[in-house]
């Protein structure tokens, strides 16, 4: 046998390939692999025909050699399989690798064949099989001159039209001798001081350390390329002298493979592709702060994540001090002091960033690295960390017992109760409720808990602990419920969303986590989630999307009645979350009573509440829920009703749309509902369904009419794999099935997760396994491809084998395309929290107060364009993702703002009578959004960040400003942008812009035309201006990504321009700055000596992948700031330290003394 | 017969009676006028002490805004009255003789209001009444000053509280 392991990798490869790509923040994270260039050698000599096995090559055989029951190859047989397929159409190597490496077939020199070239590099898959199936058995075996040629042909082939410098070359030689043929004359080294080397036939590793030691090789690529060699040796031991080869390999730089052991050269393939990204620590999500009343403590927690080539990023979260402790004197801060997120420097006297945090929690870890310390080794090894016998066990070591010792919860919608994810109990979580195919169960439920993804078949134990148990928290923020003294056990819990499909509450005391809960949505396709938490295991690869489960923004809702900043058990007080990026929900869970329940989420006491996506009702324009909710409260239906008794509020917008991401999608455009809304059953019989998909016929396993089927050796081989479009679940029924009762049939995905394990006449061969039903059927497969695998024992029977009848699938139907219409949401709270509206999918009554929509389809309390007062909602055609901000009058919401991804912003307010929604200004040359097919997605300015509102007299007269920015927040690393019309022809041309707009309830539909362009102004005067507020252009492909925030007169914007997109070869690199101006004359704020003063208004530079939101500082007992937050580097924190910001309070009010 | 008219006399007491009045008017309009040079020197006493008890009070007042720690002394939401007392220290120049002279400072958290020129979703200022009371030898004079100060505070993610003024 000689491919027998395949590695997950390939699989998880060939599946996400299929994945629909469309740009996300994350592509700026994506390294994508160098390309090798390899050229496969291969023997063709005489003695590649003998060496006969018996082979478990069943499919090779069907389709090479004349049947199933031909499984005896000769050497080169076995050679064609294992590169073109063996036991199934997908296990060659060409098959498995010819996405990610560049391959031509070459052989032996040949007359007539230049080079020995059968298929050239850059050859098409097919190319590539046919050549190798046309490679004969005549001749000696010629490595050196192979060699020769080899080297020869990469020089010719490859310049910089076709090839990088970074693309690393070998050859891989497959020989089954010992060396002979004719000598060589190793001269193509492009410096001609290299000396010519005449290298003997038998001899051939001198060749190949001419190709890897003489320097550049590849005249015509830049830099310089050597050819490194690999070998492969195969037939029977003894057969050949193992010992050429190595030396080959070894002189060639390479390694030495015998063809036996294909894990070996998966391993090979696998060392030379992977380029590790390696970011250890990225911090996008706003961090909790703890507080001590109204100010910031002197604690944080933040988390951050590390991407990865292959498999989960690794997230985690880390407690924090933010600032030194004091010095002796109870003014300064102690210098010696570098514990904390900000380090004293008392030559300068000011705080630095430092990346030598102590993490509170292990104070044994000093480092912002994702994956070391913090919340995540909390769970693997206790919160002492002694040994590491508490937790899950050390990484990639036998687990600790008992096993699964988290407390992770779902929920069966309708049941109203939390149900533990765990094998085994009354109220198992089955593999039906977690759409996993029955073998992979275990393996899948293990995975979630913190293991590798395999179980113990007998029992479903987990085997191994997995190298990091927490995924990647990217944008979801942090939350504090505090409910008495943090620095105590249970009494205060941090809760954060994280992307392995869970939100996590772990104590703050001792970063222990007390519950994990996945979302009932996450399990199941069902238009709701994005990715169906089996499919965790596949995500994310270098060339991919990243998968996001939760990742939506977080807010809780508390009224703290009595002021005291604790939640109380008998305050109102949810956390609400999104799905974000992973799908079309919201969540509220109670947590006023979590500590009574000590942090583990209870039916009565914690239960929870969702509001998500539908096909029809009120709800049917909510998409991916990326915007935190604004909670405050506002008078219900009169505004101006002072008396009323106000209503606690949650209100955000419907959510961003991936489909309009695309750069070329015309916008605004029509929306695509969730394709798993609904499926439709498909049976065709097996030939039918493999001509459709173009497969071989090879639908059963069967002997002659007079004899069993053939079982000469152990058979492993697979049929299919069927991948129909859309198909989400398979199972098959067989016409015949005939089976020793030791050999066995396994139904599985065509990533190898079985549903189900047969033996004899249908018989569960494992105690997970189902059996066929009454009508033949086998059980569900719940993944999007599917296997017939075979195994057997070597020795034949009269068993007849078995033939596949038919095959069923389900196939999510096709959504129909419609106008979206995006909708801003006001939610009464406290009618969300009803009780009977705990773990429903539905709920049984509307919280909606107001939605705000250009077209209400139906459902009560919908403002749209059809009345006069609100008919610039008619320009409401695009998502709109950013949070909407709100503008409080005695702490009641009174005005709404919000920006779109077309880059208008929109304002809403309650007159009294009626609610009015006009369009305040638009950024793009649209006048009139209303029409589909303005301009292409790539040409728009985009606001993807929250507008800052602040109260304001920078005009003389009392308004509102209403900062923002635009940047295409998808596309981080775009330089294609803002070419077209609706950017270029407006006064910003083709630059995104930041800037204000004063509101002082005279400002309507306004475009850039109403601003001044302070691009190339220092200072503009406000006061008597005619204009309505400023902007500045940009830098070329530099995007506002990040919130704008006014801060004592000052306004900051942080930015990210690309100046290298990720391509092969390189990772994307680019500059953060932040901006720091007058909020009213947009003046420089810092007079940095050397400058111009419009150049003085970058006030920090840095490249840290967008990285986090700035961040407001208040501590009791020291200066607010706005900070960067940057720990990646140790630098001035304070953003505007020579501001002169005062330690001491302002003077507001001095009234005249009186005298007694 | 000699006769003699009892008229005379009566005219020299008379006279006497008048001069003795003047003399008396006299003496009481010099006992008044020196009473009222009294009563102006202690009423310009009195004033120059309380001229002093409101300038120790004034500049007790900006001693306390000025004091190093005051941000760590600054009462909280949960301390009892939402205040605090500062007495005047021995460093202090409005302290002086054996506190003949002194002030003491009552901070109380007042309220929390927006921040003008800043993010409303993101600050508020956080609002304290300083009312200082001074005392000038031993208490002859006593002064009171009432002054707001804020500090600005990051209100990012905070609770819905109940609208409250403090005082």
């Amino acid at each position: 046998m000689i491919l027998t392991a395949i590695p997950t990798i390939i699989f998880a490869y060939s599946t996400l390939i299929a994945q629909e790509q469309l740009p996300d923040e994350l592509d700026l994270l994506r390294t994508v692999n160098r390309k090798p260039q390899v050229a496969l050698l291969l023997d063709h000599s005489c003695s590649m025909r003998n060496g006969q096995q018996i082979t478990p090559c069943v499919y090779y055989a069907v389709n090479h050699n004349g049947g199933a029951t031909n499984l005896t190859l000769n050497k080169n047989e076995m050679m064609k399989a294992a590169l073109t397929g063996c036991s199934s159409d997908s296990d060659g190597v060409l098959d498995k690798w010819n996405e990610t490496v560049n391959f031509s077939v070459m052989q032996f020199p040949t007359r007539g064949l230049p080079y020995g070239v059968r298929a050239p590099f850059d050859s098409q898959h097919s190319t590539l099989e046919n050549a190798v199936q046309g490679v004969g058995t005549r001749g000696h075996t010629p490595i050196t001159q192979g060699l020769k040629y080899a080297g020869e042909y990469f020089n010719a082939y490859f310049s910089d039209s076709n090839s990088l410098s970074c693309r690393p070359n070998y050859i891989v030689l497959l020989s089954d001798g010992n060396p002979n043929g004719g000598s060589a004359t190793f001269n193509s080294a492009c410096d001609p001081s290299v000396s010519t080397r005449t290298v003997g036939s038998r001899q051939p590793w001198n060749g190949a350390n001419y190709l890897s030691n003489s320097g550049d090789l590849l005249c015509s690529v830049d830099g310089d390329q050597i050819i490194e060699t690999y070998a492969i040796g195969f037939g029977a031991p003894g057969s050949f002298n193992e010992s050429n080869l190595q030396r080959v390999a070894n002189e060639g730089g390479g390694s030495y493979h015998y063809a036996s052991d294909v894990n070996g050269l998966d391993e090979a393939f696998s060392t030379i592709i992977q380029d590790i990204v390696d970011r250890s620590a990225i911090f996008f999500s706003s961090p909790a702060v703890q507080r001590e009343g109204i100010f910031t403590g002197n604690y944080m927690y933040v988390s951050s994540y590390r991407p990865e080539t292959d498999g989960l990023w690794k997230g985690n979260l880390k407690k924090i001090c933010i600032y030194p402790r004091k010095a002796a004197n109870g003014i300064d801060y102690d210098p010696t002091d570098s514990s904390c997120m900000f380090r004293y420097n008392a030559a300068e006297e000011k705080l630095f960033t430092n990346p030598n945090l102590v993490d509170q929690w292990l104070p044994d870890t000093s480092t912002t690295t994702s994956d070391v310390g913090g919340a995540g080794r909390v769970m693997l090894c206790g919160s002492n960390d002694s040994g590491c016998s508490g937790g899950l066990g050390l990484p990639n070591e036998t687990p600790n017992t008992p096993f699964r010792p988290r407390n992770i919860l779902t929920w069966r919608n309708g049941t109203s109760e939390y149900v533990p994810v765990q094998l085994g109990g009354a109220d198992e979580w089955t593999s039906e409720d977690a759409w996993t195919s029955g073998g992979s169960h275990a393996s899948l439920l293990n995975y979630l808990h913190g293991y590798t993804f395999e179980a113990d078949p007998n029992n479903g134990d987990p085997l191994t602990v997995r190298e990091w148990p927490i995924g990647d928290i990217v944008h979801t923020p942090t939350t504090l419920l505090k409910f008495g003294d943090c620095e105590q056990k249970n009494n205060c819990w941090v809760v954060t969303a994280a992307n392995d499909g869970m939100l996590h509450f772990f104590d703050s005391f001792d970063g222990e986590e007390t519950s994990a809960l996945i979302p009932a949505e996450l399990w199941k396709p069902n238009g709701v989630a994005k990715n169906t938490i089996a499919s965790a295991i596949d995500q994310p690869s270098s060339e991919v999307n990243h998968r996001y489960y939760i990742d939506g923004g977080a807010r809780l809702y508390h009224r703290d009645n009595d002021a005291d900043g604790l939640i109380d058990g008998d305050e109102p007080a949810s956390l609400i979350f999104g799905l974000g990026r992973g799908g079309k929900a919201y969540y509220a869970i109670d947590v006023a009573q979590l500590q009574i329940v000590n942090g583990r989420l209870s039916n009565v006491r914690t239960p929870i509440r969702s509001l998500q996506w539908a096909d029809s009702g009120e709800f049917m324009e909510l998409q991916e829920t990326w915007a935190s909710p604004w909670v405050g409260q506002m008078h219900p239906v009169n505004v101006n009703n002072p008396t009323a008794a106000p209503l606690d509020v949650a209100i955000f917008p419907s959510g961003h749309i991936a489909e309009h991401d695309n750069p070329d999608f015309s916008l605004p455009g029509q929306t695509t509902d969730s394709r798993f809304a609904s499926t439709t059953s498909v049976q065709l019989t097996c030939p039918q369904a493999s001509a459709s998909l173009g497969l071989p016929p090879f639908c059963g396993f069967t002997g002659s009419s007079s004899d069993g089927y053939p079982d000469p050796i152990p058979l492993d081989f697979t049929t299919g794999t069927f991948a129909f479009e859309n198909a989400i679940a398979y199972r098959i029924r067989f016409s015949t099935f005939d089976i020793d009762s030791n050999d066995g049939v396994v139904i599985q995905s065509g990533q190898g997760m079985a549903a189900a394990s047969l033996t004899g006449s249908g018989i569960a061969a494992d105690s997970w396994s189902g059996g066929l039903d009454a009508d033949g059927w086998s059980p569900w497969v719940y993944a999007d491809s599917l296997q017939v695998r075979m195994l057997t024992d070597g020795n034949a029977t009269n068993n007849r084998g078995f033939i596949i009848g038919q095959i069923e699938y389900l196939q999510a139907d096709a959504p129909p395309r419609r106008d979206h219409a995006p909708t801003v949401y006001i939610v009464d709270l406290e009618a969300w929290r009803q009780p009977n509206n705990s773990f429903v999918e539905r709920l049984t009554n509307s919280p909606i107060v107001a939605r705000f929509t250009r077209d209400c389809n139906d459902g009560q309390n919908c403002f749209d364009a059809t009345n006069v007062r609100r008919r610039d909602l008619r320009h409401m055609t695009c998502a709109v993702s950013a949070e909407v901000s709100v503008y409080t009058v005695g702490e009641k919401a009174r005005v709404l703002y919000w920006p779109d991804e077309c880059g208008q912003i929109f304002k809403a307010w309650h007159d009294g009578t009626t609610w009015n929604v006009i369009r305040l200004m638009y950024t793009n040359n649209t006048p009139n959004m209303a029409n589909l097919g303005q301009g292409e997605a790539r040409d728009f300015r985009k606001m993807f960040s929250r507008l800052d509102l602040v109260p304001s007299t920078c005009t003389g007269r009392k308004s509102v400003g209403v900062y923002f920015g635009t940047g295409n927040a998808q596309r981080p690393t775009s330089v294609d942008e803002l070419s077209g019309a609706p950017a270029v022809t407006t006064p910003a041309s083709n630059r995104n812009i930041v800037g204000v707009i004063w509101d002082d309830n005279g400002v309507q539909n306004v475009d850039l035309n109403s601003l001044a362009d302070v691009s190339s102004i220092a200072e503009y005067s406000p006061i008597g201006s005619p204009q309505l507020g400023w902007f500045w252009r940009l830098k070329n492909n530099e995007k506002s990504l990040r919130r704008p925030i006014v801060f004592k007169g000052t306004t900051y914007w942080k930015t990210y321009q690309p100046t290298q997109a990720a391509a092969e070869c390189q990772s994307a690199a680019g500059v953060d700055r932040v901006y720091a101006v007058n909020n009213c004359t947009a003046k420089a704020v810092i007079d940095q000596q050397g400058k111009s003063d419009i150049e003085d208004r970058e006030i920090w530079r840095q490249a840290t992948d967008i990285g986090s939101e700035l961040l407001v500082v208040s501590p009791k007992d020291g200066p607010a700031m706005v900070t960067h937050a940057n720990l990646a580097t140790s630098e001035v924190a304070d953003l505007t330290p020579n501001k002169g910001v005062r330690k001491t309070p302002f003077i507001y009010h001095w009234r005249i003394p009186r005298e007694d | 017969m000699k006769s003699h008219t009892a008229s005379s006399h009566p005219q020299r007491g008379f006279t006497m009676i008048v001069v003795i009045m003047i003399v008396a008017i006299l003496a009481v309009m010099g006992v008044a006028l020196l009473n009222l040079l009294n009563l102006d020197n202690n009423l310009v006493g009195q004033s120059r002490r309380g001229l002093h008890a409101r300038d120790i009070a004034m500049g007790g007042t900006v001693e306390v805004i000025n004091m190093s720690n005051l941000t760590d002394v600054l009462p909280k939401v949960t301390d009892p009255n939402l205040s605090v007392l500062i007495q005047a220290n021995e460093a202090s120049a409005f302290s002086v003789s054996d506190d003949a002279d002194d002030y003491q400072a009552r901070v109380s958290f007042m309220r929390v209001v927006p921040l003008t020129e800043s993010s409303q979703g993101l600050s508020r200022a956080v609002v304290y009444e300083i009312v200082t009371r001074s005392r000038y030898e031993n208490g002859e004079a006593t002064s009171e000053v009432r002054t707001e100060i804020y500090r600005p505070a990051s209100w990012e993610g905070q609770s819905i509280q109940p609208k409250r003024h403090y005082r």
